[in-house]
């Protein structure tokens, strides 16, 4: 997973925080999985809506989850567009949310192979 | 101050539960508690609540500030030990409902860790000086939330023996000064007041006063009568001994003896004896001739001296009282005892610190245990003003 969208270290630490339950990783992995969903649909309508403070808090929700599974761009983008939304304008708010469901997907991609190698082995 | 312990019941049955018995050290890898987790993120609570659970901790959660106080306000809710807040939430953010924990006094006094981001410790600074106890990083490491848990979870169980000890030492204190006058019960809740019980020599004056014709009229009255006189004697006259700042002595059925310039120094001691006999001699009118209509003549008689005693805790373990030992005490009782209805006696060293109260010699008399003949003022009015209800004359009846 290294150089790809998921951190291998931070990965690993997330497995060791759970004291290698690969159960409950594969259920963390599915509420961060379905909670991004969510929260880039939030921020889609939030941009429709010029609503920045809902635009801004969501891009913070997804970023503590993305730093948590290893997501560090994920991280990264939303973190931009957090501050953004803060300092009062997101002019390129559509194409930044773009950048981050690309990134997301990305993410959702390694994941879930991630769980299928372990399936494997 | 152990000592005057075992006179109220309370005291003793406090002594079953009292959380100085069970003040152990605390021993922080063993503290668990219940574990209220505040994040609007799904992700953080499920993680979080997973590794508190493993650390053995109960954990509920709230997904944003208002449904944390709600959760916590609710009768059915048992309290919680520790919140865990983030900062950045939906309908109430982190400072909102820091600030609501905080300004709700059954709620301050549980510790609260601001979870945060790394990029957020502008944030935790604010959380932290406006009350939060702590802060966690959004990376969850276990072994810090572990201990950081662990340290406020002691911290609040000390806050919470604190508080329970307190309380119990309110209670004895409210106790004891239903038992003990005042300043003897503040004397006794004071470090510094067992040297003051221990025994010490002070000058005091000392009021005696009881009834002419108790005898009588307990003999001759119905005794549901007797106790409900008392009852109003005791209840008058207590209140008036409480607005005086005299120190109660103690109670023997119409006899009370009274105490000024001690435990609680009065400059104008003897001045205020005479001041509360008056009150009392004032206030006793009413109830005598309520009496006197139900066909029972019943009147005060009031002693006062001034001199040197020791004063302290007197009696034998189990059972002390705070009282004196002196000569003044002695001549209280005894002029108390020549004094006729209504009238209030005072030795000499009283009468000459009088400033403002009028009193006249009454000539010398021969009092029990006394060598000489000793010259006795009756008090007269304050201001000078004559006082008809003293009759100078009058037989001293029976008492």
């Amino acid at each position: 997973m290294t150089d790809g969208p998921i951190d291998a270290g931070v990965f690993a630490n997330l497995v060791e925080m759970t004291g290698g339950e690969m159960d409950f990783v594969d259920e963390l992995v599915d509420t961060f999985l379905e909670d991004g969903r969510s929260q880039l649909a939030t921020m889609r309508t939030a941009a429709t809506e010029s609503d920045l403070e809902t635009l801004g808090r969501a891009a913070h929700s997804l970023k503590s989850g993305s730093l948590n599974v290893g997501a560090v761009e994920l991280g990264a983008l939303c973190r931009s567009l957090e501050e953004a939304g803060r300092s009062g304008a997101v002019p390129d708010a559509a194409s930044q949310i773009d950048a981050i469901a690309a990134e997301f997907d990305g993410a959702r991609r390694e994941l879930i192979a991630e769980r299928a190698r372990r399936a494997q082995s | 101050m152990s000592e005057l312990e075992p006179r109220t019941a309370a005291a003793e049955s406090d002594a079953a539960d009292d959380p100085t018995a069970q003040h152990q050290a605390i021993d922080r890898d063993a503290l668990t508690g219940r574990v209220l987790v505040v994040d609007d993120t799904p992700f953080n609570r499920q993680l979080l609540r997973r590794l508190l659970d493993r650390i053995g901790h109960e954990t509920l959660e709230a997904a944003d500030g208002q449904a944390a106080l709600d959760l916590l306000r609710d009768p059915a809710t048992k309290p919680v030990d520790v919140i865990l807040l983030d900062i950045m939430m939906p309908v109430m953010d982190g400072y909102a409902t820091l600030a609501a924990l905080k300004a709700d006094e059954a709620l301050r006094d549980v510790p609260v860790i601001v979870i945060s981001g790394v990029d957020e410790l502008d944030s935790v600074v604010r959380c932290i000086e406006m009350g939060a106890a702590d802060y966690l990083p959004k990376t969850v490491d276990p072994a810090i939330i572990r201990a950081r848990i662990a340290a406020s979870l002691g911290q609040k169980r000390l806050r919470d023996q604190e508080r329970a000890l307190l309380g119990t030492i309110e209670r004895q204190r409210s106790q004891l000064a239903r038992f003990l006058s005042p300043q003897v019960a503040a004397l006794v809740s004071n470090p510094d007041g067992e040297a003051m019980l221990a025994g010490h020599r002070r000058e005091i004056t000392a009021l005696f006063c009881d009834l002419r014709n108790f005898t009588v009229f307990s003999e001759t009255a119905e005794p549901e009568e007797v106790l409900g006189f008392l009852r109003l004697y005791h209840a008058t006259l207590g209140s008036l001994v409480v607005a005086h700042d005299g120190t109660l002595e103690h109670f023997a059925g119409d006899g009370i003896m009274v105490f000024f310039n001690d435990p609680v120094l009065q400059v104008d001691h003897a001045q205020r004896a005479v001041e509360l006999a008056l009150d009392i001699r004032e206030r006793f009118k009413d109830i005598s001739a309520e009496w006197r209509r139900r066909g029972h003549v019943l009147e005060v008689g009031i002693g006062i001296a001034t001199g040197y005693a020791t004063m302290g805790r007197i009696g034998f373990e189990g059972r002390y009282d705070y009282g004196g030992v002196g000569n003044a005490i002695i001549l209280a009782s005894r002029l108390s005892g020549e004094a006729v209805a209504g009238q209030i006696l005072m030795a000499a060293r009283t009468f000459a610190a009088l400033d403002t109260i009028t009193a006249e010699p009454v000539g010398e008399r021969q009092l029990k245990g006394f060598s000489r003949p000793m010259p006795v003022y009756a008090a007269g009015a304050q201001n000078g003003a004559a006082d008809a209800s003293a009759p100078a004359g009058a037989s001293n009846p029976a008492s």
